[in-house]
């Protein structure tokens, strides 16, 4: 189970990193969160879209209607320069925070087990 | 059965309601919903549980809204706009100030409106205020929960529920019924005169008796004097607070002497009790020990016929009294042979209101049940009234504050907001009247303390829970009323009301406001014709031909002469003083005798007799005629002993076709039927007349003089003096009274009921009218341009005020039609308590209508008048 303040702070480096990776629109970006987290993270719809419109509110997604393959339309997000450049700076800085709490978390568990 | 579409559009309509979402963003949600139900549905899901589950996941339309909202707020903080907070505190001052100015600036229909909630209020506080007080009698008592008093019924032709039971029933019941844990008997009766010395004191109350358990049983405090042993002695009397300081001053009471008058016995004062609260049913000045005054009554220790003390028990813990009842109904059955009587405890609490038995103490200002529902549907709908006037005049006036509404919703104010801010005034408009009521309750309550008979102190309006309780009533009459006016105008269009196309309410109002005012006046009506039955039912019981001579007799207890025969001379050597008879005089209720046997009677008949003690001067003092035989004479000694009269009732009864010579026993005594008087009213008109049995009387004590109507006063002077002069008991105070009066007596309560109910109607019939009036004046006022321009072509005044009128005359006459109906059937029930009553026919109808008519006439009279006279140029000038 995670928090409800984790899944807010990382809603914006997942999506902008599901969309690098070319066009998306809001239920296949839902199917593969759930996809590749191996089930641990489970959006849903009331969530995903409010954090797609801030995005696109922000300059940092575009968005665009058109039509699917079976026909009907669909809004598909499409990542701008701006939201490159963001997902450059987002993965760096999670990147950091990762490594430093890997080290905390290590170093409290090897004092753990040596007690 | 389930389709996706339909369910799908429906879900899209919930989100269309939503103020949060936009087109594009539903569109969206609504792709996202296909998907997964479609995704769902390729996994095997049913498409209605698809669309259920992912419905309830992707969570409300109001949730969603909020989100995206967030996303493109400018305010990063508070509710979004189209979801105002509910409590602004510049907006409560705003509707408070429109409010107060409205009600400044409409100061006529504002004071209609609060002068008829206050009086409607003030009508309700004051039945609420004697509601509590009644209801709070008997309250006070520790162990009152557990105290019951013994009713005996018995059904000897007719059902007969009495309070009194056998005096030696209580002492046979302890021990024998294990329930019962204590006993007291009791009673109170008027004997008001005591001497200290020679000083006469005279007590305001009743002198009691009771046993001397009666200061545990009862929570009666007693100041001076040891509670279990004050009644023990013959010759004990614990007198109250006051009465001792009537007695003795400051001086120490107890062991002091006092003597009654009339009587050889001395007393001597044992111990002092708090005055009696006015909420007691039991109401003494002075207490002794029962044991000792039953021999004064002639009744013995084992005498199980005779019936005058009450019997209270007090029921062990947990003991129920449904069971107990039965075991005392055997005891008293055991020693009263063919009696077969059932016992009902009756609960301490419900002795005030709810005896309602053919025999009872009366030595105390019972309750009645009913007559406090009466009167608290008449103050319930005095208040409807004026609450009906509230509804007429505001939904009337409402074109005044059209602007206002379309204003407030032009700049964002939602139906609820409107409908908040005009349940507010109204709320307010009540409360203003409450504190009016308060006023006028506070002002009124010396009087209705005189007119119902109570002593409710001002203090009692402070309490709590009565601030509290009409509090609430001010509440709920302002949110009542102002309900529909609040509703009717939340709903204007401010693109109608703003262009000023709107002017006057619509036709819906008008229609209900008409069925409101037939309202009001039927109610009304309702209570004119009501009090109209009960002023000609007791001018009816005044007039009627009681088959007696009531008039000119007066009454009195004269205490036992020894020589009849010459204090009757006495008496009628005053030339004023025309006949002289030691006989029973019309009572309130009789009591019947049991034992009565006849030449012929069947086993089976249970008739009860009610006894008549009369002398031979019975006959010419009330002017009775014989049916047949002779009434008793001097010349018959034997008639005194040996001889009956039967009235014509008891020889029906009897089945007697020719009563004379025929032998009857009473008790074991035997009789002859020497005559049969014509039937007359012995009791009041409540009750048919009974079958009666005239005898000869066993001591002379109650005496009926008629004199000459010229000097009456001096007359009855004269009877109290020469009464005094023959008696063995000087010190005895005489008094004698017209019959008269003491009848009119009888129907004490109905007066009190007609007193109250004409206040009501009055009350009633002014608040329909303040109502009238100020439609009236709304009307006048809308057709003011109508009226100039019918006086410019011509028209008389008394048309135009004919115009105005005629609407309401003939709404009034409707009324009637509701009210007739429904006013007769009430009559009808209340005059069943008479058995004598007059038929109400249609005059009382008519003339209660036209009086109504008039009244209400008088009212928009005025209006109309003042509306027809007013010059058209002023009228028509204007615009």
């Amino acid at each position: 189970m995670t928090t409800r303040a984790l899944i807010a702070a990382s809603a914006k480096p997942i999506v902008l990193s599901l969309l690098i990776t070319g066009e998306s629109y809001g239920y296949q970006i839902l199917q593969r969160v759930r996809l590749v987290s191996g089930g641990t993270l489970n959006w849903s719809s009331a969530m995903l879209y409010p954090v797609l419109h801030r995005l696109e509110k922000d300059g940092l997604i575009r968005s665009e209607w058109k039509p699917s393959e079976e026909g009907r339309m669909r809004k598909y997000y499409i990542l701008t320069d701006l939201g490159r450049k963001e997902f450059v700076a987002e993965k760096e800085q999670w990147f950091g925070v990762h490594e430093a709490l890997n080290k905390f978390l290590k170093r409290a568990e090897a004092i753990e087990t040596a007690k | 059965m389930f389709d996706l579409e339909t369910a799908i559009q429906q879900w899209k309509k919930a989100l269309a309601a939503n103020p949060g979402l936009e087109d594009g963003q539903r569109a969206e949600l609504e792709t996202c919903l296909r998907d997964e139900i479609a995704d769902l549905v390729r996994r095997g899901w049913s498409p209605e549980e698809a669309f259920r589950q992912v419905s309830t996941e992707m969570g409300s339309s109001e949730a969603m809204g909020l989100e995206f909202f967030k996303v493109y707020a400018k305010r990063r903080f508070g509710p979004p706009s189209w979801k105002r907070s509910g409590l602004s505190p510049a907006l409560l001052w705003n509707y408070l100030v429109v409010a107060l100015r409205k009600i400044k600036r409409q100061k006529g229909y504002s004071l209609i409106n609060v002068i008829g909630l206050a009086v409607g209020l003030a009508c309700c506080a004051m039945m609420m205020l004697w509601i509590r007080h009644e209801k709070s009698f008997d309250r006070f008592h520790a162990h009152g929960d557990s105290i019951y008093r013994v009713i005996k019924k018995t059904n000897p032709g007719s059902l007969l529920l009495d309070a009194r039971t056998p005096f030696p029933l209580g002492p046979a019941i302890l021990g024998k019924v294990p329930e019962v844990k204590n006993i007291c008997r009791f009673q109170g009766y008027e004997d008001r005169d005591f001497k200290d010395g020679d000083k006469i004191v005279t007590l305001t109350h009743n002198f009691g008796t009771a046993d001397p358990s009666f200061f545990e049983t009862f929570s009666f405090p007693l100041l001076k004097g040891d509670p279990r042993t004050a009644l023990a002695d013959s010759n004990s009397i614990v007198l109250t607070e006051s009465a001792a300081r009537k007695f003795f001053g400051t001086e120490e009471p107890v062991g002091k002497i006092i003597k009654k008058t009339g009587h050889r016995d001395d007393y001597r004062v044992t111990g002092v009790m708090k005055d009696i609260p006015e909420n007691s049913h039991i109401q003494v000045d002075s207490l002794v020990a029962v044991r000792y005054d039953a021999p004064n009554h002639d009744i013995g220790e084992n005498d199980w016929e005779s019936l005058f003390y009450y019997t209270y028990v007090e029921l062990a813990p947990n003991a129920s009294a449904a069971s107990a009842g039965p075991k005392i109904a055997a005891v008293l059955n055991e020693n009263v042979r063919n009696l077969n009587a059932e016992i009902i405890l009756q609960p301490l609490k419900d002795v005030h209101l709810r005896s309602n038995f053919q025999w009872d103490l009366d030595n105390y200002a019972q309750g009645s049940q009913a007559t406090l529902t009466l009167f608290t549907l008449a103050a319930v709908g005095v208040l409807l009234l004026a609450m009906i006037n509230f509804v007429n005049l505001s939904t009337a006036r409402s074109a005044s504050r059209a602007k206002e509404v379309g204003l407030r919703k032009v700049s964002g104010a939602r139906r609820t907001d409107i409908m908040g801010q005009f349940l507010g005034e109204s709320v307010l408009l009540a409360f203003f009247g409450l504190v009016a009521a308060m006023i006028l309750v506070a002002l009124g309550l010396p009087a209705f303390n005189r007119l119902a008979g109570k002593s409710i102190v001002p203090s009692e309006l402070l309490a709590p829970s009565f601030l509290f309780g009409l509090a609430a009533m001010a509440l709920l009459t302002g949110l009542l009323s102002g309900g529909y006016p609040s509703l009717f105008v939340s709903a204007f269009q401010p693109s109608r009301v703003l262009k000023g196309g709107f002017v006057f309410g619509g036709r819906g109002p008008a229609v209900l406001r008409k069925a409101l005012v037939v309202l009001q006046f039927a109610l009304t009506l309702f209570f004119v014709i009501g009090t109209a039955v009960i002023d000609r039912q007791m001018k009816f019981v005044r007039q009627k031909d009681l088959g007696v001579d009531t008039h000119n007799v007066v009454t009195g207890f004269v205490g036992v002469f020894r020589d009849v025969q010459t204090v009757r001379n006495a008496f009628l050597s005053n030339p004023d003083v025309l006949t002289v008879t030691w006989s029973d005089p019309p009572q309130k209720e009789q009591r019947g005798i049991p034992g009565v046997t006849w030449e012929g009677r069947d086993q089976a008949d249970e008739s009860q007799f009610f006894p008549v003690t009369v002398d031979p001067d019975f006959l010419q003092t009330f002017r009775v005629g014989m049916a047949e035989g002779r009434f008793f004479s001097r010349e018959f000694p034997t008639d005194a002993t040996e001889a009956v009269v039967l009235n014509q009732t008891a020889a029906r009864a009897m089945g007697l076709t020719s009563p004379l010579g025929k032998k009857i026993t009473i008790g074991r005594q035997g009789y002859t039927v020497i005559g049969v008087i014509k039937d007359f009213h012995q009791t009041s008109l409540h009750r048919p007349i009974e079958p009666m049995i005239l005898r000869a009387p066993a001591s002379h004590w109650q005496m009926c003089v008629r004199i000459s109507p010229k000097a009456a006063s001096r007359t009855v002077d004269f009877l109290e003096a020469t009464a005094k002069r023959f008696t063995p008991f000087p010190d005895f105070r005489y008094s004698f009274n017209f019959l008269d009066d003491r009848i009119d007596g009888f129907y004490a309560g109905e007066r009190k009921v007609e007193a109250v109910l004409g206040l009501f109607t009055a009350i009633a019939l002014f608040t329909a009218c303040l109502g009238l009036l100020g439609l009236a004046s709304f009307l006048a006022e809308k057709r003011t341009k109508e009226i100039g321009i019918r006086k410019v072509l011509g028209a008389p005044v008394p048309s135009l005020v004919y115009l105005q009128t005629r609407e309401f005359s003939l709404w009034i006459s409707v009324s009637g039609l509701a009210a007739g109906p429904a006013a007769y059937y009430a009559a009808g029930r209340w005059l069943r308590g008479f058995a004598y009553h007059f038929t109400p026919g249609p005059d009382i109808f008519v003339l209660s209508l036209l009086a109504t008519l008039t009244v209400a006439l008088v009212a928009v009279g005025y209006q109309s008048f003042r509306a027809a006279r007013a010059n058209p140029v002023e009228s028509l000038h204007y615009e």
